[in-house]
């Protein structure tokens, strides 16, 4: 393989060359593919019940089914670009030296297809079972496609514009209006990826409403199949537009993480999230499970909060008289999903010296035991939506099998490293929704 | 060539800097020492563009470094007080992309400086922290930047390598570049400045040339507090 020349994409190269070790590297790249086309079967067991029968419905609950997957796809490049472009682990080598920037966009850019690949296909992989209808399948892979197309070029290219917005006068009100106990500059940061995925949202209900358009006997609505790759074509310009802001992204990044440096010492030794159960665990794991909490809490405050954020949102769907508790638990698991996300996480953001100079006794089960705190929040919101409106039955063994998936995720996530965790989790999750 | 003038820096309740006004002229080296937290590396982000300046004006090289960061960067050379670095790069190949952004640089000349040249080609994972801190040095000298701000860069460095850094710096201000250095070592402050600022409590405390200390030297000047 030759070598780039964009000294950027040089660097990428070479890591990428030596951070990936043979056969188990490839394994990891790709398990996301075989965990979503294992789990598939088990998730459209529930998620297309009664709807196999009849072709049309099929139609329609694999459209709904694609959508959904499209807009999840478009979410997490929404933050994943935010990680790539703004808080990537080459900032601070990258930062200290002039920046060539369109051709740093370009590397990212790069990379950033490179790294999401594997998403692609496993979204595609959704549309499998559906082999039968060409018509359908190929509707729902531009509408895939361009999802993850316009996901990725937007989330660069707002997330890019984000450090100028944030020390731009003239948005100051909207930004203080927005960012709640956070520095302003922070606010522009926390809402770029929020912007990408509205403006990629808008364009995947868009073109969903062409795709049935279209089924529904009028070609016409084919074209609107293309809003979200005109969305992608719309964010890659953007992203080399704002390429000329990323000189701006340190001061900003700087001015962010030292308002938190000033709030975080004003509150230390109090406040943090469930500290108060520690008195009650184990005595061994009594100092690690302190310092995941107080870790975790102050080092993944957004992360947390947004996982009790979306509580409600699991509540919202156990909310329905609807016979069966499949979607909601379907829901409650992919946000059971996040909360054990954290074991990575935390586990990234762990000193080197922890695990070379300390004894590990019990280090992973109290990050298990912290993530399964947390994850309370989520699992008692949708058992008590499902107490009020299906009853006690469904609603202690809905309960019972979300306590077992977030047991099963915490224990994953506080031992593997991402790139095995989201696979697991998949099934994880899949298996917990299995009738 | 580095100018600070009136600079404010607030976090929070805290205030890191109050009003400090420094500067450094082409072909000047001054050290920068004062106790933790008297706001040397505040000071020293913000001449690098890490932070932005509550008040005041930070230029570098006639370069505003808030209205113009792209522009700052490339008269810059910055060693940070905790280097980060690509693990999965050798030295060279660190100094190759600094050169290759750049535009311009002497690779073998940075490394032979700073005495990597044996384990240029050897991973940075692979690196002593005092290893680490040269490779940061000869990316900021690699391709002679006007202006030099070194925060604690000298720390952790082995006798030899200081010494020989030090005397670099010497040249690239007699050659023309303005250098700022924050150390703790006082020792070494001699070798390395022409005139010494102290700053205390987000202030400067005390400004002096070197050759002006007394017999106690800078011990002097910290012990009378």
């Amino acid at each position: 393989m030759s070598r780039p020349a964009n000294p950027h994409a040089l660097v990428d190269f070479r890591i990428r060359s030596r951070e990936s070790f043979g056969v188990a590297a490839v394994a990891w790249r790709w398990a996301p593919v075989v965990a979503v086309a294992a789990a598939l079967p088990l998730v459209l067991g529930d998620g297309l019940a009664g709807s196999v029968a009849d072709p049309a419905g099929r139609r329609g609950a694999v459209l709904s089914l694609v959508v959904r997957v499209a807009l999840l796809l478009a979410a997490w490049l929404s933050l994943r670009t935010f990680d790539l472009v703004v808080r990537g682990p080459d900032r601070g080598v990258v930062d200290l030296h002039p920046i060539l920037a369109r051709a740093y966009v370009r590397a990212r850019l790069v990379a950033a297809v490179r790294g999401a690949g594997p998403a692609l296909v496993a979204a595609l992989v959704t549309l499998l079972p559906s082999w039968q209808d060409p018509a359908l399948v190929v509707a729902g892979a531009l509408l895939l496609g361009g999802a993850w197309a316009a996901g990725l070029s937007l989330g660069i290219g707002v997330n890019l514009a984000a450090p100028s917005l944030a020390v731009r006068d003239g948005i100051a009100p909207v930004l203080d209006a927005l960012r709640g106990p956070n520095p302003r500059a922070q606010a522009a940061l926390i809402w770029a990826p929020a912007g990408a995925l509205f403006v990629t949202g808008l364009a995947i209900l868009g073109a969903t409403a062409g795709i049935e358009a279209a089924m529904a006997g009028n070609p016409a609505g084919y074209a609107l199949c293309g809003l979200p790759w005109l969305a992608a074509a719309l964010g890659v310009r953007a992203a080399f537009v704002d390429a000329d802001t990323l000189a701006r992204i340190p001061a900003v990044l700087g001015e962010v993480e030292s308002t938190y440096a000033a709030v975080e010492a004003a509150e230390e030794g109090h406040r943090v999230y469930l500290e108060w159960t520690v008195r009650w665990a184990p005595g061994g794991w009594q100092p690690e499970l302190l310092r995941v909490f107080r870790h975790g809490w102050r080092g993944e405050r957004g992360w947390l909060g947004a996982s009790f954020l979306a509580a409600a949102l699991g509540a919202l769907s156990a909310w329905s008289d609807a016979p069966g508790a499949g979607r909601s638990l379907l829901l409650a698991g992919l946000l059971l999903a996040g909360v054990g996300a954290l074991g990575p996480r935390l586990r990234a953001r762990d000193p080197a010296w922890l695990a070379l100079v300390l004894p590990a006794t019990g280090r992973a089960w109290a990050l298990s035991l912290a993530i399964v705190a947390w994850g309370q929040v989520i699992v008692c919101a949708v058992a008590a939506a499902l107490l009020v409106r299906q009853g006690f039955g469904v609603a202690t063994l809905s309960w019972l099998r979300l306590e077992l998936v977030l047991v099963v995720l915490a224990v994953v996530g506080a031992r593997l490293p991402a790139a095995g965790y989201v696979p697991l989790a998949v099934l994880v999750c899949a298996l917990g929704v299995w009738r | 060539m580095i100018v600070a003038t009136d600079v404010v820096k607030k976090f929070g309740r805290t205030t890191a800097l109050a009003g400090v006004s420094l500067s450094v002229a082409a072909g000047e080296r001054v050290a920068l020492l004062g106790h933790n937290g008297a706001g040397k590396s505040t000071l020293m982000k913000l001449l690098a563009g890490q932070l932005l300046p509550g008040e005041g004006r930070v230029l570098l090289a006639g370069v505003d470094v808030s209205a113009a960061p792209a522009r700052a960067r490339s008269v810059l050379g910055y060693v940070p007080e905790e280097p980060i670095l690509w693990e999965y790069l050798t030295a060279r190949e660190t100094l190759e992309y600094v050169v290759a952004v750049r535009g311009t640089g002497d690779l073998e000349a940075a490394l032979a400086l700073t005495g990597l040249g044996a384990d240029a080609d050897r991973l940075v994972r692979e690196y002593s922290q005092g290893m680490r801190r040269k490779v940061a040095i000869a990316a900021a000298l690699v391709a002679h930047p006007p202006v030099l701000v070194f925060d604690e860069a000298l720390n952790g460095l082995d006798p030899p390598s200081a010494l020989a850094i030090a005397e670099e710096l010497g040249r690239r201000a007699a050659a023309g570049a303005a250098v700022l250095i924050s150390t703790h070592v006082i020792d070494l402050v001699p070798r390395i400045a022409d005139r010494v600022v102290v700053l205390r409590a987000g202030r400067v405390d005390a400004e002096f040339r070197v050759s002006d200390l007394g017999p106690e030297g800078l011990a002097g000047v910290f012990r009378r507090e």
